[in-house]
């Protein structure tokens, strides 16, 4: 039996070519990070909390706390784009 | 067998259907119920239905990837429909896809919304979609398998898997399928596509992200005014979406009840502003926390009340349904609009 694959999709050509990244890993313990909220109440406090604990093993100057406007839409272009320019790696709060 | 993931066309050898449904449900594309294997001869059946049809889609959240025919043909197979519904499938498939409709924010929040799909126009006859008795519920292969096509589709080409990127907390019956017909031959209003200026005879799905009908029983009341009290009352709680009144919310008549409306001179644009200032809710039950929570998103009461839409107009009306006294009140994920689709014609 030959079958039509029902999770094939073509890959968006702007996608594909930024998939490919010859940057080192991440460093969690000093690169810069975001801390991205989705605005839901208790959100920041979960970040900041944890910004806080991350305290212990790292610097924490370089880690910025980021939001979006609305938890029911994605994040705006502009905010991932922002982020992907100025950090390394991101943490995303989804707090209820 | 090779990794799946990548390819168009998987060859799975002398496989039989029981073991294609436990090799399907391993690669994470079962919603539970039994599949239809998607071969490619029935995969090319269904994508002949819509030749002609070259409008490229746009990204589907939340794999962002660009579906194709035969991969959400794939889907409709797999759900258990007939060839002959493909083309209503793809056209659920570019109302979900308008960004309206606001796809990412729907699959990916932890309300239990799902894709209402509600058809109008002859197809509704053509295809047997049931707009009549029982036409939540089961009973109706078309109403049964358009819904859960789209569903498969959000499912495997979207990656709206559950636990993962689709993250309800409970999710609900309707994300198994959701799609019914408005019942346009019972209704005393023009029907609802023709409404939002389309043709009487254009065949348009509209869809909706959507909470399962809430049954709205009224057997009491004989006038127009009666049934509306007893429907704002039904909308009228603090705990759905509809409380940050920012989107629409449907309200399906049972034809009886819209029957009452019309002896009485209701109009639909009449019901919609009486259901604005009946549907609201006092300050007095709301939660102190959640009226900060309301104001942090700029819903403000007006004279204690909290308005549960933008405006009348955002309302939805519609009559589904068949004999007795009794409606559907449909809320919304919030943050989208009703978004419809003609179909192309044949």
């Amino acid at each position: 039996m030959r079958i039509i694959n029902p999770s094939f999709a073509l890959q968006p050509q702007l996608a594909a070519a930024n998939r490919s990244d010859d940057r080192a890993p991440v460093d969690w313990s000093k690169d810069p990070i975001a801390i991205i909220s989705n605005s839901k109440a208790n959100a920041q406090a979960l970040l900041e909390g944890l910004k806080g604990l991350m305290g212990d093993f790292r610097p924490t100057d370089n880690i910025d706390y980021l939001y979006k406007n609305s938890a029911a839409r994605p994040a705006p272009p502009e905010l991932i784009d922002q982020v992907a320019k100025n950090y390394r790696g991101a943490i995303l709060a989804l707090a209820d | 067998m090779s990794d799946p993931a990548e390819q168009e066309f998987i060859d799975l050898g002398d496989m039989d259907a029981d073991a294609f449904n436990e090799y399907a449900a391993e690669q994470g594309w079962s919603d539970g119920f039994p599949l239809i294997p998607p071969t490619e001869d029935k995969v090319a059946r269904f994508v002949e239905t819509c030749r002609g049809d070259n409008e490229p889609f746009p990204a589907m959240s939340p794999r962002q990837v660009l579906p194709t025919l035969p991969a959400i043909a794939a889907n409709a197979v797999m759900a258990g429909c007939r060839a002959e519904y493909f083309p209503v499938v793809v056209a659920a498939v570019r109302a979900v896809l308008n960004p309206d409709y606001n796809l990412h924010g729907t699959l990916a929040t932890t309300h239990p919304c799902a894709p209402m799909l509600m058809v109008n126009g002859p197809i509704r006859q053509e295809l047997g979609i049931n707009c009549g008795s029982n036409c939540f519920g089961q009973g109706k292969r078309a109403n049964a398998t358009i819904g859960r096509a789209l569903q498969l589709t959000l499912l495997n080409v979207g990656g709206a898997k559950p636990g993962t990127m689709d993250r309800s907390t409970q999710g609900s019956p309707a994300k198994y399928t959701f799609c019914f017909g408005e019942n346009e031959e019972d209704s005393p209003w023009a029907p609802y596509h023709v409404r939002r200026g389309f043709d009487a005879s254009d065949n348009v799905i509209t869809a909706l992200p959507a909470e399962p009908p809430h049954n709205i029983n009224d057997h009491g009341s004989t006038t127009g005014l009666g049934i509306l009290q007893t429907v704002a009352g039904t909308i009228s709680q603090t705990g759905a979406n509809v409380i940050y009144g920012k989107a629409p919310y449907l309200i399906a008549f049972g034809p009886e009840h819209a029957a009452t409306l019309k002896r009485d001179g209701w109009d639909v644009e009449a019901v919609q502003e009486k259901l604005y200032n009946l549907a609201t809710v006092h300050v007095s039950r709301v939660s102190e926390d959640n009226r900060h929570n309301y104001d942090e998103r700029e819903q403000f009461p007006v004279n204690d009340l909290y308005y549960l839409t933008r405006s009348p107009a955002d309302i939805q009306i519609a009559v589904a349904g068949g004999p007795g006294k009794h409606s559907a009140y449909i809320p919304t994920f919030g943050m989208t609009e009703a978004c419809s689709v003609r179909l192309p014609a044949r």
